[in-house]
């Protein structure tokens, strides 16, 4: 079961740092670095000149940084895609009796798959906004069952583990209405993202404080729910951490980090609108969101593991 | 302790990425602002679909997108055309951009066939320029001067945009017919119109 342990924990940590990087490619404007999939200017590893292209190509579109961002995104994905399916396998050997882990661990490996594959697709298109969406809600899910494997297989190698810790009623459903507030809220900032992109091609010229004015009222509503969510796990975190009995250590960590990314991401938020709408900022702003939605998966999975071993 | 360690860890992992993501969009962004210099527009001057003189001469301070069409061409004229035309929209709100069409089949397209394929395209304005001149000033802007194909014409014309900086500098060249160039044209030429520039001292007048 070792090895199950560290493949799914390493698979679910490359998951989330696959969609850190997913966004740089994003923010840099490196999507569209590499013009061809799975190659990239029909080679298997980006040229690093202007002579190695195919005289099909447009010179121009040929930018080597952007091109090894983009790559490198790539490689990454691969990575994880053989982690993924390594977990896979290893679930069949070492957790063959427990059902609902291997078969969620394959669902993932197809996934991932066509995760991959999709972000072809996203290429094809030319960084087609709603495509771009579902290639990161995408990876969101890929992350999000990675995480969940990863803490099947952590409970059942220390079953232990939250014996005696006794959490607060309806933590579940706190926890569960933060979840689906927090996806929402991720849901709404891919329809800004894609607003302010089409505004861009419109109005290439306008600037950023023209831009996010003529978003509408998604935004109004994107801000006014991020204050929500914000405040919802922070509610969350504190409840976990002053009202339990005995609580596992795993729990009173993610509870530190779900109020203090919960903060965060107000803090980013009110930077991005006041200050400056500078790409680091976009960068976080997304990385933070989807870590508070595997936090608070991986919260929700703990409390109802130790309600079932009360039960 | 254990809590003080595990945010630490989480904290300095925060801060290895932010500084990697920072470098990174540093060479994003320099990378984007270095455009190649294909080459330099050669002094030319033709006419407008106005019948007015429209040179080299004119590009120099203005970004220009530059191609060559014939208005009887049923294949990718009409998608050029439309691309062109979507430039010229979008960036409507500068003077600092102007496009350039020039005719390969100068028999045929007359300034008044000229003028018409201007009006049918949305031009109301002089940002769009239609040109016009004999055929063998053509081939030689077109390829040797733009080092665009120009065999057989009218048919075997390029179908590419040339990307003139304010300087009379080709910096980019991009195939009208695939949706990856078009998206990357729009980037490159604010990148061009941002560039500074400063233009040429003006010979002195001989007394």
């Amino acid at each position: 079961m070792k090895a199950l342990q560290r493949l799914s924990a390493t698979s679910a940590g490359a998951a989330f740092l696959l969609i850190f990087t997913g966004g740089l490619v994003r923010v840099s404007g490196a999507g569209l670095g590499c013009p061809d999939w799975p190659r990239c200017f029909g080679r298997w590893l980006p040229p690093t000149s202007i002579d190695q292209l195919p005289a099909s190509v447009d010179p121009s579109l040929f930018n080597f940084t952007l091109a090894w961002i983009e790559y490198g995104n790539r490689m990454l994905g691969m990575i994880l895609g053989l982690l993924i399916l390594a977990t896979a396998i290893v679930a069949i050997v070492q957790a063959r009796n427990v059902r609902k882990v291997w078969i969620a661990a394959w669902i993932n490996a197809l996934l991932v798959a066509y995760i991959g594959w999709q972000g072809g697709q996203v290429v094809a298109a030319a960084l087609e906004p709603l495509l771009v969406s579902v290639h990161m809600i995408g990876a969101l899910l890929v992350a999000s069952i990675a995480l969940w494997i990863a803490l099947q297989v952590h409970s059942l190698t220390n079953p232990s583990m939250e014996s005696g810790s006794k959490y607060p009623k309806k933590i579940l459903a706190w926890i569960g209405i933060t979840w689906g507030a927090a996806l929402l809220q991720t849901a709404l900032g891919t329809q800004v993202r894609a607003a302010v992109k089409v505004l861009v091609e419109e109005k290439p010229l306008a600037g950023e404080n023209v831009w996010l004015a003529a978003v509408g009222p998604i935004r109004h509503i994107h801000e006014l729910l991020g204050i929500i969510v914000a405040g919802l796990a922070v509610h969350v975190a504190v409840k976990l951490l002053k009202r339990s009995e005995n609580p596992s250590g795993l729990v009173v960590q993610s509870s530190w980090v779900l109020a203090g990314l919960g903060v965060f991401q107000v803090i980013l938020g009110v930077a991005m609108i006041a200050v400056t709408f500078a790409s680091i900022l976009k960068l976080f702003h997304l990385w933070v969101a989807s870590l508070m939605l595997g936090l608070l998966l991986l919260l929700y999975v703990i409390v109802k593991q130790s309600e079932k071993g009360e039960a | 302790m254990k809590r003080t360690g595990f945010i630490t860890a989480a904290l300095i992992i925060v801060l290895i990425l932010a500084v990697f993501a920072v470098l990174v969009l540093r060479l994003a962004e320099k990378s984007k602002a270095e455009l190649p210099v294909y080459g330099e527009v050669p002094q030319f001057t033709f006419v407008n679909q106005d019948g007015e003189p429209f040179g080299s001469a004119d590009m120099i301070g203005k970004v220009t997108v530059v191609d060559f069409i014939f208005t009887r061409c049923k294949s990718a004229c009409p998608i050029m055309a439309r691309e062109m035309s979507a430039l010229y929209r979008v960036f409507e709100t500068t003077d600092d951009l102007q496009f350039v069409s020039i005719t390969v089949d100068p028999g045929h397209d007359t300034l008044a066939v000229l003028r018409d394929y201007a009006r049918a395209n949305g031009v109301t304005d002089d940002r769009w320029q239609f040109l016009h001149t004999d055929i063998e000033s053509v081939v030689e802007l077109s390829e040797k001067g733009f080092m665009l194909a120009a065999d057989q014409l009218p048919m075997g014309h390029s179908t590419k945009f040339a990307l003139v900086d304010r300087s009379g500098k080709i910096r980019g060249y991009f195939n009208a017919m695939d949706d990856k160039p078009m998206a990357v044209i729009r980037q490159q030429i604010v990148q061009l119109l941002k560039e500074p520039w400063e233009a040429p001292e003006a010979p002195p007048e001989s007394m």
